[in-house]
């Protein structure tokens, strides 16, 4: 099993070194860099719905020019150009399912995460080229050089958020294999957080009477929270804004190509408004499979928890072990698209 | 049941860094240089923008609806050249199963039409000048598949100088079809990596035959 983990970890690390590698800025870039490499599997046939799409809203700008109406196609097509885009590359996908992994959060919250990450996405883009290409008349250099600059920090974003989840969830997992390997300690640790716990229920007394190996056998009482985390009220059902914003900021920061073409081309037609609703409309449909990805995450994670729930002291393991790895993937994300876009320039 | 985590991690790793598609088009033209002994000398590119992507080079440039110049261009020229040799200029010439290699490209330039569709012109000189026997084949392509190249409807390819009787064809490449999807999803699930032909796979070939 910790074998088998490792490895996962290895292949993770490498693709992370093979996407930071290939993300050289493309002379034809527009500042973004899209993830890069052949699509492949279900994702060929993703490629194959969006080339379509791309082109037919360039058209549909046009239709605006001609009849305003034709806005409500734009938007039609833009949403679903969003839904398929979305399961492309980028727009924070990893980072919010990892998140979602590696956090106990709801059902409901994902979706909303997922949602503003998706909203904040299309504002940056209308940001980006309302501000410097409407207002100061900037040319294509100083749009991918800003939109690059974006990038950048959207990236950092997500390193640093991987850095504080890797901290969290490191010491949530090392107390808690502290715990396993020396019984004794883990009452002392206990007393510290949910002592009063201890004088409801039972369970808590097994640790102090039995070293045996299963001594967490408690952990799946409800009352218990989040067991041995280092602070139970951070890491607990509590929703904490801050938190929420700092995934949202790291997931959503870095713009789409796509978006800032429409946007673009809508201005050279005199009609950046059509450009705005078209984003907005994307941005609808990447949420919507952002957030069906979130979903998976959590199901997945939820049923793994049920499975094991046979064995309290393994699947506590697995929890805090897979928790860990979500947080890892999230630094490991964010440090290799760091690295990689750095690394290839402007 | 634990091996249902990695899976959905590597799905959600996949997806972000497996996929690409193009957002830039490109309806090329090339020209092959000859010298005057019949030796290939290089190739002039010419590469005409789709109009979402053209308006977006040109953008702060036009001004009042007036075409930017090629002077007003040129900076812009500057910058994508500079890294096109990483991308070694999307192009990809063999003869026989030996690739040419190519040097410092020269007179690059954008020119924007009347309709505000962009065009880049350059020279990409071969390192030596070759003898285009028994083929030459020319493809252009963006391995990332960020730029979807496609050769123009009409004259796709001409011969420039003393080509003395060579010829040339450009064979369309054929759709993609389910199978190369299941290609190219089991070459994924098997490696994780999926390697980058994907472009290739949608490349035309032009061809260069000569007696």
């Amino acid at each position: 099993m910790k074998l088998k983990r490792w490895i996962f970890l290895c292949s993770a690390v490498t693709q992370v070194g093979i996407a930071g590698a290939a993300l050289a800025g493309n002379p034809f870039s527009i500042g973004i860099s899209e993830g890069s490499g052949a699509p492949a599997g279900p994702f060929g046939w993703i490629v194959a719905q969006q080339i379509g799409f791309e082109q037919a809203l360039t058209k549909e700008v046009h239709a605006v020019v001609a009849s305003p109406y034709a806005v409500i196609t734009l938007a039609s097509l833009s949403f679903l150009y969003g839904v398929f885009h979305a399961a492309g590359p980028g727009h924070g996908k990893a980072v919010i399912a990892s998140y979602m992994i590696a956090n106990e959060e709801a059902l409901k919250r994902g979706l909303v995460l997922s949602f503003l990450a998706a909203l904040m996405q299309g504002l940056v883009a209308i940001i980006l080229v309302g501000v410097l290409a409407l207002l100061f008349h900037a040319t294509a250099q100083t749009l991918q050089a800003t939109a690059h600059g974006v990038e950048i920090m959207a990236f950092a974003g997500i390193a640093l958020l991987g850095v504080w989840l890797v901290w969290k969830k490191g010491a949530a997992l090392k107390l808690y294999l502290r715990g396993q390997a020396t019984p004794v300690a883990l009452p002392e640790h206990n007393h510290g957080h949910h002592g009063h716990e201890h004088g409801v229920h039972d369970h808590g007394h097994s640790v102090h009477d039995d070293h045996s190996p299963q001594p967490v056998n408690h952990v799946h009482d409800e009352h218990c929270g989040h067991f041995h985390a280092p602070e139970p009220a951070t890491l607990g059902a509590g929703f904490s804004w801050k938190h929420a914003v700092m995934t949202v900021a790291a997931a959503g920061s870095r713009p789409c190509s796509g978006a800032i073409l429409v946007l673009v081309f809508a201005l050279s037609q005199g009609i950046f408004w059509a450009g705005v609703t078209a984003t907005l409309a994307m941005s609808l449909g990447t949420a919507i499979t952002t957030g069906a990805l979130a979903t998976m995450a959590v199901l997945a994670k939820n049923l793994a928890v049920r499975l094991t729930n046979a064995t309290g002291a393994r699947s506590e393991f697995i929890l805090r072990g897979v928790e860990f790895i979500a947080a890892c993937i999230v630094l490991l994300v964010g440090a290799g698209l760091l690295v990689g876009t750095i690394g290839a320039g402007a | 049941m634990n091996k249902s985590f990695p899976l959905l991690l590597a799905c959600v790793f996949a997806s972000s860094s497996a996929s690409a598609h193009p957002h830039v088009w490109v309806t090329a033209k090339a020209q092959v240089l000859f010298d005057a002994q019949g030796l290939v000398t290089g190739f002039r590119h010419i590469w005409k923008f789709d109009e979402a992507y053209s308006a977006y080079q040109i953008q702060g440039l036009a001004a009042d609806g007036k075409i930017p110049t090629r002077e007003q261009m040129a900076p812009l020229a500057k910058t994508t050249m500079a890294t096109m040799p990483e991308f070694k200029f999307f192009t990809f010439a063999k003869i026989g199963v030996n690739s040419l290699d190519y040097g410092p490209a020269s007179d690059a330039h954008y020119d924007v039409g009347p309709d505000k569709i962009v065009t880049l012109t350059y020279d990409l000189p071969l390192i030596k000048p070759i003898a285009p026997k028994p083929l030459l084949v020319l493809q252009v392509y963006d391995p990332d598949f960020f730029v979807e190249f496609n050769f123009a409807e009409t004259d796709p390819i001409s011969l420039v100088g003393g080509s003395n009787g060579c010829s040339s064809s450009a064979n369309k490449p054929k759709s993609l079809e389910i199978e190369d999807y299941k290609k190219l999803s089991e070459a994924f699930f098997a490696n994780q990596s999926p390697g980058s032909n994907f472009g290739l796979k949608l490349a035309s070939r032009i061809i260069i035959a000569c007696p």
